[in-house]
């Protein structure tokens, strides 16, 4: 079992996405694929997966003689590739065991023929136990915290991996888990090295490749520039490669692959000098003039979870919330951004009060900005392009005015180095980080006194979210206030001004700017989280 | 409802004309594979008939082509907006119906234009209430409402082909020719670059399309969906309406059968108008050359001789082999 990858290129249109990719993940080995945001990972992925079709190389798995290409996801999984997408593939209306009969077939006699139930249930028991998932059969997706659905979709995934599976891919599964859950699900995972399948896992998280990776490949403008040990590699180093070959200029010829060079300190990519210049665009003239009174202020707030909840937002503060799931605490997003009705409370945005009925209409004529979590259902209209998607809340604001409305554009797709810097690139085009970032260069465009940014790193490469959170920085200053969620408490304790976790609906604990300095701020969060 | 060709994303850069030079041709041409099209029938039916390269039989073609255009534009609004209107040929019949019995009734011409228009608002306000309001799925919402107003254009004509009273600048407007093209073909331009300008340059055409890519997305970027979509079916009755006037002023008469025989022809230029100008989007030129291209080919093809079945076979065979061919040029993918 093992997976040999020879040269394999695509280019869709005049972009390449794969420039001769060369790559190998051994018999029972995890190999941790990073990249900056469309280096071409996923690309790497689907065509290893028979979704995308190489237009050079060939695929080897296990001992069997090399492929040029898997026609269809069929031919790939037939010939042992598994691949977990980052999107959540359980169908929330149907029980766990039915997912499984959807995704693996229902046992009976034939397609007419009644399903035999207690045979599925059996079935579906064993898969679970076998990567020990403590999830009843019968139980409803919706009903499951993140990291046991994810686990479960696992063990869907893998359910006949007696039946030879030669490959196992993760493209970016733990983004939208927190990180503690992400860690448990990783660790099932990793124990199928035992078994000797090898592994692929993309992500972003530098902590999951120390912790589980054997090797690391790093992938930049479509080439491999790196491969090595896990360990080998810093934070920094990382990050610097991923950014060696920006992915605007030219591929790097075939031949190109450098080992890590000794690099400098951590150096950001792209937007020339942060927002400074593009300001106009977004602020508000009347932002933060009262830095005393507060932008937001909730009181006694009641939603389906929280409960008497209060919170006070002044401009110019980046306060983090945390919670577990069931504590409520992703209720506030929605609930502001007037996409949930809550049961009562008052919200009041520089001393207006919110209406009870408000829709998202309302909430942005307040000044609510709210990146959502989930991009693919909530983030962007994937069939319209890049520039449609940005300029979307304020259609009129650019009524006549197209000329104006490119130049803003391209300012923000600048400034948060989106790429292909394409303004007519289709957003189901895009790469899953910078899809992210356009979700965020649409929000701040709508001019917020309020930016609630619900998990806004999900799926960005580190290189990014030092420039998103610039760019979040930079406008706190100008008076903006801020509310950031993050299923990583260390992006809280980095950039929050205070953090407020709650539990059971209720503010349960707040740590000011000195009690995020002490060393064990991380660990009181990660409590509070999920 | 979004249908397949919205969710799907084309390998090719998104705007093939930005493309690099020596590409820029082709890339034209691909993106008018039914212009292309077009072309070929023309050249091909002139050669193969006399009698198709002259005056009076192309703008004779062009001039039949009044109610199904209208009726096809009429389906566009919906679409775009991810929904389907199935009521537009009963209401189609509906409006000619309404508009001779008004007549008849002794109504001059101004009065009944703005009362058959009406009706078209009232049908598209009716099938919003049941789409927008109580969340019906539009298929069938729109088909209970269709079959409804079938009832009406029955009850109305009392199964009769009316055809007294109808006034006669009427009549004259529907023969009436300007440069050899009737005038109700000159009003269809007219509305066509109107829904053009809508939809491609203004903050409701924006919210249409985004409201048909992913209506929670449009909803939480503060589009009114549901106000979005009751003015595409709104749109689209006020344009059935128009349809049930050309009817009138070509035919002089109204009969009870009118109506649902349009409803495919006009959902096939909407789907094929999918594959020209704005590859991917449902859009109103495209849908134009489609009308065209679907017109010469039955038009040609009776010409050379082809028997009264060879009709339906070709539209359909247009149809899916337009579409066919658009996804293999673009090699299309699913998005995630
Ligand atoms: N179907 C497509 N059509 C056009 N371009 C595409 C398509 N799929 C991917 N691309 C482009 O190919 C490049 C690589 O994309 P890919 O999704 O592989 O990036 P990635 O490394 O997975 O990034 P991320 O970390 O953001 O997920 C990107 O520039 C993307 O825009
Ligand atoms: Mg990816």
């Amino acid at each position: 079992m093992s997976l040999r990858a020879r040269n394999l290129s695509k280019a869709f249109g005049d972009l390449q996405a794969l420039d001769h990719v060369s790559l190998e993940v051994g018999e029972g080995e995890l190999v941790a694929l990073l990249g900056a945001n469309g280096s071409g990972k996923s690309t790497f992925a689907k065509c290893v997966a028979g979704v995308y079709q190489p237009d050079e190389g060939s695929i080897e798995l296990g001992g069997v003689p090399a492929v040029r290409r898997f026609l269809t996801p069929t031919d790939a999984a037939r010939a042992g590739v598994r691949v977990m997408h980052q999107d959540n593939p359980l169908v929330n209306s149907l029980s766990v065991k039915e997912n499984f009969g959807l995704s693996t077939g229902f046992p009976g006699r034939g397609s007419a023929a009644p399903i035999r139930w207690r045979k599925l249930t059996r079935h579906v028991q064993q898969a679970l136990e076998r990567y020990g998932v403590e999830v009843s059969p019968d139980a409803l997706p919706a009903t499951l915290s993140p990291s046991q659905r994810a686990m479960v979709a696992l063990a869907m995934t893998l359910a006949d991996a007696d039946q030879g599976v030669e490959l196992l891919i993760l493209d970016e599964v733990t983004a939208h888990i927190a990180e503690g859950d992400a860690a448990e699900f990783l660790a099932g995972a990793a124990r199928l090295r035992g078994i000797g399948i090898p592994i692929l896992m993309v992500t972003h998280r530098f902590k999951e490749v120390l912790a589980f990776a054997d090797r690391t490949i790093v992938l930049s403008g479509g080439a491999v520039v790196y491969s090595g040990p896990a360990a080998d590699l810093t934070l920094t180093e990382m990050v610097n490669l991923m950014a060696a070959v920006p992915p605007k200029d030219q591929a790097p010829k075939p031949d190109r692959v450098r080992q890590a060079a000794p690099v400098a300190e951590l150096k950001v990519e792209g937007g020339s000098g942060g927002i400074a210049e593009i300001r106009g665009v977004w602020r508000r003239e009347d932002l933060g003039e009262d830095r005393k009174r507060p932008a937001l202020e909730i009181e006694d707030l009641e939603g389906a979870l929280l409960r008497k909840t209060a919170l006070k937002v002044h401009p110019g503060e980046i306060v983090g919330l945390t919670g577990t799931a069931d504590s409520g605490v992703h209720e506030l997003p929605e609930i502001l951004a007037g996409a949930r009705r809550r049961q009562g409370g008052t919200i009041r945005v520089a001393g207006h009060e919110l209406a009870r009925d408000a829709d998202p209409v309302d909430a942005m004529r307040m000044g609510i900005a709210r990146t959502p979590s989930d991009r693919h259902k909530e983030g962007g209209v994937m069939s319209l392009s890049v520039r449609e998607n940005i300029t979307l809340p304020e259609a009129r604001r650019f009524w006549g005015r197209k000329r104006d409305e490119r130049k803003v554009v391209a300012r923000l797709i600048e400034a948060l180095n989106v790429s292909p810097p394409n303004p007519d690139a289709l957003m189901g085009t895009l790469s899953g980080g910078n899809q992210q970032k356009v979700v965020i260069a649409k929000w701040l465009l709508t001019r917020p006194r309020v930016l609630i940014l619900d998990d806004p790193t999900v799926g960005v490469d580190p290189g990014a979210r030092e420039q998103i959170f610039r760019f979040v920085g930079e406008a706190a200053e100008d008076g903006l206030a801020v509310v950031l969620l993050s299923s990583e408490p260390e992006q809280l304790v980095r950039q929050c001004t205070r953090v407020v976790a709650i539990a059971g609906g209720r503010v349960a604990k707040e740590l000011n700017r000195e009690e995020l300095e002490a060393p064990e701020a991380l660990d009181i969060l990660a409590a509070y989280g999920g | 409802m979004t249908t397949s060709v919205e969710t799907q994303v084309s390998d090719a850069p998104a705007n093939p004309i930005t493309s690099k030079a020596p590409n820029r041709w082709l890339a034209l041409l691909f993106r008018y594979p039914t212009l292309l099209m077009l072309a070929i029938l023309i050249v091909g039916f002139s050669i193969a008939s006399s009698n198709f390269l002259t005056t009076t039989n192309l703008t004779t073609l062009v001039n039949q082509q009044a109610v199904v255009a209208l009726i096809t534009l009429a389906a566009l609004l919906p679409l775009i907006a991810g929904e389907f209107d199935l009521s537009l040929g009963y209401a189609a019949g509906l409006a000619t119906m309404f508009g001779a019995y008004l007549a008849g009734q002794g109504w001059g011409l101004v009065p009944m234009i703005l009362a058959v228009l009406l009706l078209g608002v009232f049908v598209g306000l009716f099938n919003s209430l049941f789409i927008v309001r109580f969340k019906i799925n539009s298929f069938i919402a729109t088909l209970g409402v269709g079959i409804i107003l079938s009832g009406g254009t029955l009850a109305i004509s009392g199964g009769e082909v009316l055809f007294e009273g109808l006034p006669q600048s009427l009549a004259t407007f529907g023969r009436d020719k300007f440069l050899g093209i009737a005038l109700p073909i000159w009003v269809i331009l007219l509305i066509a670059v109107v829904l053009v300008y809508l939809l491609e340059q203004t903050p409701f055409g924006r919210r249409l399309y985004a409201t048909g890519g992913s209506e929670r997305v449009a909803f939480l970027a503060g589009v009114r969906t549901g106000r979005i979509k009751t003015l595409a079916f709104v749109g689209a009755g006020i344009l059935v309406g128009f349809a049930g006037l050309a009817q009138l002023a070509t035919t002089t008469s109204a009969s009870p059968t009118f109506g649902p025989e349009l409803l495919l022809p006009a959902y096939a230029g909407a789907f094929l108008g999918v594959v020209a100008y704005r590859p991917g989007y449902f859009n109103v030129p495209g849908s134009i050359i489609a009308i065209l291209l679907i017109a010469v080919g039955y038009n040609g093809l009776s010409l050379v001789g082809v028997p009264f079945w060879g009709q339906p076979l070709f539209n359909g065979a247009v149809l899916l082999l337009s579409v066919l061919g658009a996804r293999a040029e673009s090699r299309r993918v699913r998005i995630g």
